[in-house]
């Protein structure tokens, strides 16, 4: 097994003129809680749909677990579970079935068994045999989580996870961050631009602007490194705006 | 082929659920139900007036001319069915094929399909089958409509050739209906916008039901809606001549008209389909260039931009 969860080399994305990412290279090891920073437009998302092999780099190489994700995309995607910005699911189905049917497209063997014991882990049993057409947006995101760690994913993507979520939905769902990292062992990859969120749940970061990478490290050493009487908003915004080694 | 199954099940459930599929097939059916009520009433009405001329003939001591209804081709009375087949059948599959692929756009699903360990050809396929069996399930209550139809009408007994030549029939209007089907969910992939999908394949059905069948004189304009004025000879004169030569080998909506005349005794005596590729091969190479077009174009899908523009 690879020793990197996540390991990307130079990758770019161009769209036309515009360079949605410039040579990322990105190492995130197993385990880690990795908080991916920046503004809108910076090539985050755009990172995530190359990881979770939506997306083809016109430029560079990125593994998920050791496997490729061009040439090997279909084993990239057996490591991976992903929540995009959005959750959209079968609106006319229940969660229940939404799971069903994911489940068994990512191969989950005793799925019921699996997907009773997944509503237990989110605590969200209640909603099982509710149409997720009628869900509040952070019922829909702890259902878009479930369908992501049905399958037990060794990697847990999460794009702007708490996007749009009151103070309550954001609290619990930074503590199903931090279960699903101690308890099932996931390594958990996560877009945000929510400071706050950074500091309570990651244990390492990276900043990305105009889709260059300007600084990686584990958050203990950018608190030290910056003095505690900085917050880290304010570090944020100044790795926005200088390049650091 | 495990996966795929899995996609074509949950696009089957969900052409269940959408109102609009389920309007249109609906029509179809009911059409469909008409028609062979029209054929039963007619047939027995025909009847009943001839019953009552032998009695009105042997109260005169004379002998009544021969029952026409068993001079009647059994399957002609069918006719009907190859209009509605061209019309609202083409236009129900073109429905069909477009949902079972803008439903998962429009929802945003297909990201979350896109990164399961699952090819885009596994996804096509199991759209694919999803399209054909839900048009088939269609097609076959139409079948079974007909067939019971023959079963309870007086005096129309198929033989096995004539049952064989129905079977055939709706065999040919499976993949004419297919075909629609699978070109609603190609513009279902290939458009950004939701209503481009469904305008586009639309536009395209016209014109193969009503424009091509112009221009190539094969069948007069009306032909596609009147199958008595079908197969009329072409009209003389350089560009028809020309026109007809280039289009009849790619005028689809004709070879399914062609051989649903044959088929079901409807063509006028002498007629001749004007064109080198059998009626029937023209829908199984459309079917089959289409298939691959859906195919492809679900490869060439960007999974991360995959919701429609409006």
């Amino acid at each position: 097994m690879s020793e990197l969860a996540i390991q990307t080399k130079d990758i770019s994305m161009s769209y036309g003129d515009h360079v949605a990412l410039d040579q990322l290279t990105l190492n995130i090891e197993y385990g880690e809680v990795f908080g991916f920073l920046g503004h809108n437009g910076a090539g985050k998302t755009t990172t995530v749909n190359i990881l979770t092999t939506l997306l083809k780099p016109t430029h560079g190489k990125a593994w998920v677990c050791g496997f490729d994700v061009v040439s090997d995309s279909l084993n990239a995607r057996r490591q991976i579970g992903y929540v995009p910005e959005n959750v959209h699911l079968y609106e006319a189905m229940t969660a229940q079935e939404n799971l069903r049917f994911l489940g068994q497209l990512s191969g989950v063997e005793d799925l019921q068994k699996t997907i009773d014991e997944t509503l237990e882990l989110l605590d969200c049993k209640d909603l099982a045999n509710r149409r997720v057409g009628t869900f509040s947006k952070g019922q829909r995101q702890r259902i878009g989580l479930a369908q992501a760690i049905l399958h037990r994913p060794k990697v847990l993507f999460l794009d702007e996870p708490a996007s749009g979520l009151d103070p309550m939905g954001m609290k619990m769902l930074r503590d199903l961050i931090v279960k699903l990292n101690a308890e099932l062992k996931m390594t958990i990859f996560m877009n945000t631009h929510l400071i706050g969120e950074v500091a309570k749940t990651c244990t390492s970061i990276g900043v990305l602007n105009q889709g260059k990478l300007v600084h990686k490290d584990t958050l203990k050493n950018v608190m030290d490194r910056f003095g505690d009487d900085e917050t880290l908003e304010r570090l944020y915004l100044s790795l926005n705006t200088q390049k650091v080694a | 082929m495990f996966a795929s199954r899995y996609i074509m099940t949950a696009a089957l459930r969900a052409n269940l659920r959408d109102q609009t599929v389920l309007l249109i097939a609906g029509l179809f059916i009911v059409l469909v139900l008409i028609s062979a009520y029209l054929g039963w009433s007619a047939t027995a009405t025909v009847q009943d007036v001839y019953l009552k001329v032998v009695e009105a003939y042997a109260a005169k001591g004379q002998i009544a001319p021969p029952n026409p209804v068993p001079d009647t081709p059994p399957l002609g009375l069918l006719r009907n069915m190859a209009t509605y087949v061209a019309l609202i059948g083409a236009l129900a599959g073109l429905v069909l094929g477009n949902k079972t692929v803008s439903g998962d756009r429009k929802s945003g699903v297909y990201a979350l399909l896109a990164s399961r360990p699952i090819t885009s050809s596994g996804i096509a396929l199991g759209k694919i089958l999803a399209i054909i069996i839900a048009i088939t399930g269609l097609l076959g209550v139409a079948a079974l409509t007909n067939v019971i139809t023959f079963m309870i009408l007086p005096n129309f007994s198929l033989s096995a050739d004539e049952w064989f030549r129905l079977a055939q029939f709706y065999i040919a209007s499976d993949l004419y209906v297919i075909s629609f089907g699978l070109l609603g969910a190609f513009f279902a992939i290939t458009s950004r916008s939701e209503a481009k999908s469904l305008m586009i394949p639309v536009t395209i059905w016209l014109t193969v039901t009503f424009i091509i069948p112009q221009l190539t004189a094969n069948v007069l304009p009306m032909a596609a809606l009147n199958p008595l004025k079908a197969m009329a000879p072409a009209p003389s004169g350089a560009f028809f001549v020309f026109t007809q030569s280039v289009l009849t080998p790619i005028s689809f909506a004709e070879a399914y008209r062609a051989l649903a005349a044959t088929l079901l005794d409807f063509a006028p005596p002498g007629f001749k389909f004007q064109s080198f590729i059998s009626p029937m091969l023209t829908l199984m190479i459309v079917n089959g260039l289409l298939i691959s077009a859906v195919v492809v174009a679900f490869g060439k899908m960007d999974a991360s931009r995959s919701a429609y523009d409006d």
